[in-house]
């Protein structure tokens, strides 16, 4: 039990940690783009990048809770 | 004392091109980043190999850090595709923009006026940009900025003949403007001088005759002879090309108007900024036809009118007000483009 609660802990900070990264770069994606140019992809980019993150994420924690009660 | 009452609406700014660096470019830290990936797989190996599949706590791990390690490696990729895609370059009519994502949360904007652009040469060097057909452009210019390189753009050949069409067409429509402004003299100064009985016949005869031997101006000549005065000159030239004249050397000027022009360019063009309004920025010249005019126009960013005054005395002014030192000054340009606001890079 001591392992899984450490197991946790670690990997709560690691996803802290990650979601600072993908926080920042949505940031200098929305501040700094130029939307008014013609052909302007970063919100698709933006819309995508954010919705692989949170799939991926999703994903591996149902592959954990499976993994773990096989 | 300013001919002009009313300066012509500026034209509107528009985008020409935008310019990024080639594809190349990104493909190449992407695939460092997707080399990241590897410590996973070897782990992922490490783990079957060793028979660790059948801990529950060991799979789970390999899930959990797993997805965070991928999440990691997307944002690394991520991170390189917005500098790569935010490095962007803007030719528009009358400006070159230079903004760049130089790391996040580091911006960096610049802007070059066309008119002062001097310089545009093109690069290709290597295999790969030969064969994908990308190289470097670089843009000298004369203002504070020094030069502008556009490094890895596709075409950089076209890139470069776009910009010095774009700067040929920006100063020929400044020449064009300013130029209108002076009428072309449709009387000679010796003509001007003795109908305003300042000169008679034989005088502009003799004096013409020495212009063909010499090859000097004529007004030079006559003020030799003295046969005129430079009062007498500076009116008949304002006469001859149709703006006021100003006898100079009872003229103050503020040494703040003396910063709206350069050194060089003063001295160049024998002209002397004397004072400001909301049209435009007064200047005395000494030899205004509309070749002179048309280059000085063009040189400078703001609205000119123009007053006649003595060579000698403009050069004593010039002398005197930039106290004898070549001090560069940038042309004023408080105006931010529109396009900077317009593009949101403000």
């Amino acid at each position: 039990m001591s392992a899984l609660l450490l197991t946790i802990s670690v990997y709560t900070i690691f996803v802290l940690l990650i979601a600072v990264y993908v926080a920042i770069n949505a940031y200098n994606l929305v501040r700094f783009r130029l939307d008014r140019l013609e052909n302007d992809c970063s919100k698709m980019m933006l819309f995508i990048y954010l919705t692989v993150v949170i799939t991926i994420f999703f994903i591996s924690i149902i592959g954990a809770t499976i993994s773990y009660n096989l | 004392m300013n001919q002009n009452n009313s300066t012509p609406p500026e034209k509107p700014e528009k985008i020409e091109k935008v310019y990024r660096r080639h594809i190349l470019n990104l493909l190449v830290p992407i695939s460092w980043s997707v080399m990241v990936l590897l410590p996973f797989i070897v782990v992922i190996i490490f783990v079957y190999r060793l028979g660790y599949t059948s801990e529950p706590l060991v799979l789970m791990g390999l899930w959990l850090f797993g997805g965070v390690y991928i999440i990691f490696v997307l944002s690394l990729m991520m991170m390189q595709w917005i500098i790569w895609y935010l490095d962007i370059w803007v030719l528009t009519s009358n400006h070159l923009i230079d903004t760049q994502l130089v790391s996040l949360f580091n911006r960096k904007i610049a802007h070059i006026p066309l008119n002062q652009i001097q310089d545009v040469q093109v690069g290709v060097k290597g295999y790969l940009p030969a064969i994908f057909r990308f190289g470097d452009v670089t843009v000298q210019s004369a203002g504070k900025e020094g030069s502008f390189k556009l490094s890895s753009i596709s075409n950089p050949k076209e890139a470069a003949r776009k910009i010095r069409k774009l700067c040929e067409a920006y100063q020929h429509q400044n020449l064009g403007e300013a130029a209108q402004k002076i009428i072309r003299p449709t009387q000679s100064l010796g003509n001007i001088l003795v109908s305003q009985n300042k000169l008679s016949h034989s005088d502009l005869t003799a004096a013409l005759n020495q212009q063909q031997r010499d090859g000097r101006q004529l007004g030079k000549i006559l003020l030799e002879k003295n046969l005129i005065t430079r009062e007498d000159l500076v009116s008949a030239l304002g006469s001859q090309y149709h703006i006021p004249s100003l006898d100079l050397s009872r003229y103050e000027i503020d040494p703040k108007i003396i910063k709206r022009m350069s050194y060089d360019t003063a001295v160049r063009y024998t002209v002397i900024p004397i004072s400001q309004s909301p049209e435009a920025l007064t200047v005395a010249i000494a030899h205004p036809s509309p070749e002179t005019i048309g280059e000085l126009a063009a040189q400078m960013d703001v609205p000119l009118a123009f007053m006649v005054a003595d060579e000698d005395y403009i050069k004593e002014a010039i002398r005197g007000y930039y106290q004898g030192a070549n001090k560069p000054v940038s042309s004023s340009d408080d105006d931010s483009p529109t396009t900077l606001e317009d593009l949101g890079l403000e």
